[in-house]
């Protein structure tokens, strides 16, 4: 099936968050704070308000008195750290909004910024979680009389973890770093914002992938009630995780509207996104593991700090907290006990980009099962082989989840027979004796998705459901509607929701219009568009109602054709008894008894033709797969190119084996970025180190390998129509798999990476350290 | 202080007053009404905002509007045909080449000036190393690229149905 929306977006016409406009608008641009920690003495805007073509100036002491704080919607016990649309008399990150600026264009209104002149009283600051931790440290709330800087401790443990590394026969132990990144989307955020003074009603469309959330946060800040606020999502450029966040911009934009009594619009620039939209990522990790001598992982323990930047975000410390409860991965892993510490910095805040807290489970887990299976002279696949859980074994409990169904072993078999069947490792062997430095690097992932049911989360903490509804309307002349909450941000979720409501329904997919991102027409969804639940949980909801419409409509057809409704199919919008289409009708003639001539309909139907319905699923689900890259380094320029990549996994149901493949892909190269490129440095201070795509360097099309792909499919036993969702999956085993690689392919020198990037510069500096070490 | 500049896009004679500082993308998409050209970085480095001047790729994030001036432009929304798409947006179309397609019409216009410039162009590396100078954080290119090269194959064969 063709993605509908293709065309348009292939010809110019896809309006994005920059390309709207309302009649009278205004454009607004933020003044940030140039330091990493200060007070904020008096700001004088005097000369810039009273430039011809501005509007208005708005500082934090501006902000209406009882303006709420900037809300977490993920509690999981931790101190609060309150910051608001603009900041209040302090300042606790490098590009924290201090006042916005609006008038006729951006660029008088970045005229109008550089004449705001603003006293700051710089203050001590931390850089790094080891400094936010040492004794003498300077604390990020010092005015809250926090005692240390750390927001949030959590411990959970299963088993007995001190018995088992007792009595291990091999223990390991490594310490990880893993970068700040951000999932740096190609479309920057944007907001417009129209408040209509005669009813006080906002209308506010914004880069999200979250409508009704973003709503209820901004009504619960403003002091609203939510049915005054609708929220609008245009085409988004990617979100990956960023816009799945409820932004300071966003409030602060309604506000400048409501002030100046214009539609306000804002739209990030690159620069500033590298500051303004939350990072993601960063942690220090020691992990250790046990086993015993024939190779069975007895035991896994872990200390997690995770570096949240100035303040807990929408999703709180949600992805650290992820990172530790998957710390078994998929292995039969009896023992386990994590403790995770959530410490602030004077950094952008930390949050969602895809994959959460996953990739940084796996590239610990995986590492140290590498680092185990070296110490045991094991091969590394047979090691993982061993300790997978089997799939009679399944469902199982894990520190956290429910491990729900599949075959772990079969799918890594496949991936290894795979490397086999395209010459490696024999090829890897020629190739080392041609004096090339060839590595291949092995790791299995599983990813929680189908996110997820709703009581887990509310007695987890987390302030937002996981279920998810559909609406979906028979329209009169037979077409259907459907509207999902869920947000099509160019992964082509609209697309698989089509063919769902299409396949139970009985129309053609040509039939079927979806609504998206709007919350006045959309029905609600609990956890908005991420943690992998769009086809799961969204293409259950879908399912659903279009199965209770297409009982109505099998009812009425069945009146119209004096049929049991029974003995009725419905395929392509023709509705007609088995075995003999010469008797039917249309889902036309059944919209118009529906609607227009109830004297068509059978007694005691009411008419029209629609169905809302809700699905909250009883489990997460659990795709999983197998990731091994294939890569060479030049030793002399340390950059690592790919010679091979190969995916196999299982999702579940595919519904869409194109977008299925698309989704991995994209989400391969995040990873790949994550494990040679990607990095957002800070200095000691929390001085930003990076300001640009000369430093922030994504993957190109020149440094990516094409990959090699199979699926497997073991439905899910918890979702209507088995999906398990694959949003994440690609960015969860792929900075490990080629980390590995790079580490085999740079064997004759022994180097151990526990650190990403793994930078052309990191490689040769590892190499000269070697070699100095060897003279 | 403004100036006037008139030029070419798509075929059309486009005019405005514009500041001498007014971004060619700016005047693009804000004076032409052309938001086809988007904005990913305005440092020159992300490539969406990619458009043909007199026929060669530039970034009209880095050009002024009056540098513009008396030019013949093309953008995204002048590639499609009186009668459908260009092959090459059948091509990305059929190859799932895009996903959010923000970074799509600058995609397009470079694979344009680089398939008619090298209409043998069918080796995937030189493929690839030519579309690195434009970012997608969506697909990790291995579309992108089977799209390109299955679009200058086509192109080629329309060129010698043309000649024959």
């Amino acid at each position: 099936m063709r993605r509908r929306e293709d065309a348009e977006l292939l010809t110019g016409k896809g309006r994005f968050i920059g390309d709207l406009s309302r009649p009278g608008m205004a454009h607004a641009v933020f003044l940030r704070s140039p330091f990493p920690h200060a007070r904020i003495g008096s700001i004088d805007a005097d000369r810039a308000r009273a430039m011809p073509g501005v509007h208005a100036v708005l500082t934090g002491a501006d902000l209406p008195p009882d303006l709420g704080a900037q809300p977490n919607t993920h509690l999981f016990g931790e101190r609060e750290t309150p910051y608001y649309a603009l900041a209040r008399e302090r300042v606790r990150y490098a590009g924290e909004p201090v006042a916005v600026i609006v008038a006729d264009s951006a660029y008088l209104a970045e005229d109008a910024r550089a004449q705001i002149v603003v006293d700051w009283d710089p203050l001590p600051s931390v850089g790094s979680v080891e400094r936010a931790l040492a004794d003498d440290a300077p604390l990020v709330y010092d005015d809250l009389d926090w005692p240390d800087n750390v927001a949030a401790t959590f411990e959970q443990e299963m088993g007995d973890v001190d018995r088992a590394f007792d009595e291990a026969d091999v223990v390991v132990t490594e310490r990880y770093r893993i970068q700040r990144q951000f999932a740096c989307s190609l479309e920057t955020r944007g907001v417009l914002a129209e408040w209509d003074a005669n009813v006080d009603e906002l209308t506010l469309w914004t880069s999200s992938q979250i409508v009704h959330i973003a709503r209820d946060l901004l009504a619960a800040v403003l002091g609203l009630p939510e049915h005054r606020i609708r929220v609008l999502v245009p085409r988004l450029g990617g979100g990956f995780g960023a816009k799945f966040h409820f932004y300071p911009e966003e409030t602060a934009v309604a506000l400048a509207a409501r002030a100046t009594g214009r539609p306000v619009r804002w739209v990030e620039d690159r620069m500033e996104s590298f500051l303004a939209t939350v990072h993601a990522r960063e942690q220090r990790v020691e992990l250790s593991m046990a086993a015993r001598e024939d190779g069975t992982i007895t035991a896994v323990k872990g200390d997690l700090m995770g570096d949240m930047g100035a303040a807990l975000h929408t999703v709180g410390y949600g992805p650290l907290w992820l990172t530790a409860v998957m710390i078994t991965n998929v292995y039969e892993i009896p023992n386990a006990r994590v403790r995770a510490r959530a410490v602030v910095t004077n950094k952008t805040p930390l949050g969602s980009f895809r994959g959460w807290g996953q990739p940084q489970a796996n590239f610990v887990v995986e590492r140290t099962v590498d680092r185990l299976a070296r110490e045991l002279g094991r091969d590394r696949a047979e090691l993982r082989r061993q300790n997978l859980i089997p799939p009679e074994r399944l469902p199982r409990k894990s520190l956290h989840h429910t491990l729900d169904s599949g075959d772990y072993p079969a799918c890594l078999d496949r991936a290894v027979a795979l490397l086999s069947e395209r010459g490696w490792p024999d090829r890897q062997g020629e190739l080392r004796d041609q004096g090339r430095h060839v590595g291949i690097g092995i790791s299995f992932y599983t990813e929680n998705s189908a996110l997820g049911p709703s009581r887990m989360l509310n007695e987890g903490g987390v302030q937002q459901g996981g279920y998810d509804i559909a609406r979906m309307r028979v329209e009169p002349g037979g077409e259907v509607t459907l509207y999902t909450g869920l947000c099509e941000m160019g992964q082509g979720l609209t697309n698989a929701l089509t063919q769902v409501c299409a396949d139970n329904v009985g129309v053609h997919p040509d039939q079927i219009t979806v609504v998206t991102g709007d919350s006045s027409q959309v029905p609600y969804t609990g956890y908005g568009t991420g943690a992998s639940r769009g086809a799961a949980v969204g293409g259950a909801a879908v399912m659903k109602a279009s199965r209770t419409v297409r009982e109505k409509v099998l009812r009425i057809a069945g009146h119209m054709l004096e049929a049991n409704p029974d003995d009725l199919e419905a395929e392509d919008g023709t509705i007609f008894v088995r075995g003999t289409r010469a008797r039917s009708v249309t889902m036309a003639d059944v919209g118009r008894a529906a609607y227009i001539r109830a004297i068509e309909l059978p007694e005691g139907e009411d008419p029209g033709l629609e169905a809302i319905e809700a699905f909250d699923p009883p489990q997460f689900a659990w795709p999983y797969g197998a990731n091994i890259a294939v890569v060479e380094v030049d030793v002399e320029t340390g950059v690592v190119s790919f010679l091979d990549y190969i995916y196999v996994h299982d999702c579940g149901t595919i519904v869409n084996p194109t977008i299925v493949e698309g989704q991995i892909q994209g989400a391969v190269a995040q990873g790949i970025g994550a494990a040679l490129f990607e990095s957002l440095p800070y200095d000691d201070e929390g001085q930003p180190l990076f300001g640009s795509f000369m430093e922030y360097l994504l993957p190109t099309a020149a440094e990516l390998p094409r990959l090699a792909m199979e699926h497997q499919h073991t439905p899910s036993p918890n979702i209507p129509g088995g999906m398990k969702g694959v949003g994440e999956a690609g960015t969860i085993g792929s900075p490990a798999a080629v980390v590995a690689a790079i580490e085999d392919a740079l064997s004759p020198y022994g180097v151990r990476i526990n650190e990403t990037p793994v930078t052309p510069s990191a490689i040769l500096s590892m190499i000269a350290e070697r070699e100095v070490t060897a003279a | 202080m403004t100036r006037r500049v008139s030029m070419t896009v798509n075929g059309r004679p486009v005019e405005a007053d514009v500041e001498p500082r007014r971004l060619l993308a700016d005047f693009l998409r804000e004076d032409a009404h052309l938001y086809g050209t988007h904005l990913g970085c305005e440092h020159g480095v992300c490539g969406a905002c990619t458009i043909l001047l007199d026929g060669e790729p530039v970034r009209s994030c880095l050009m002024l509007a009056v540098q513009a001036d008396g030019a013949e432009l093309t953008t995204v929304e002048g590639l499609a045909r009186a009668d459908g798409l260009h092959p090459l947006q059948e091509a990305f179309r059929e190859h799932h080449a895009l996903q959010c397609g923000f970074c799509t019409p600058g995609f397009l216009l470079t694979s344009l000036y680089l398939i008619r410039e090298q209409p043998d162009l069918d080796d995937e590396d030189e493929i690839r190393e030519a579309l690195s100078g434009n970012l997608c954080r969506c697909t990790g290119y291995q579309n992108i690229v089977d799209a390109v090269r299955d679009a200058a194959g086509r192109l080629r064969q329309e060129s010698q149905t043309t000649k024959g």
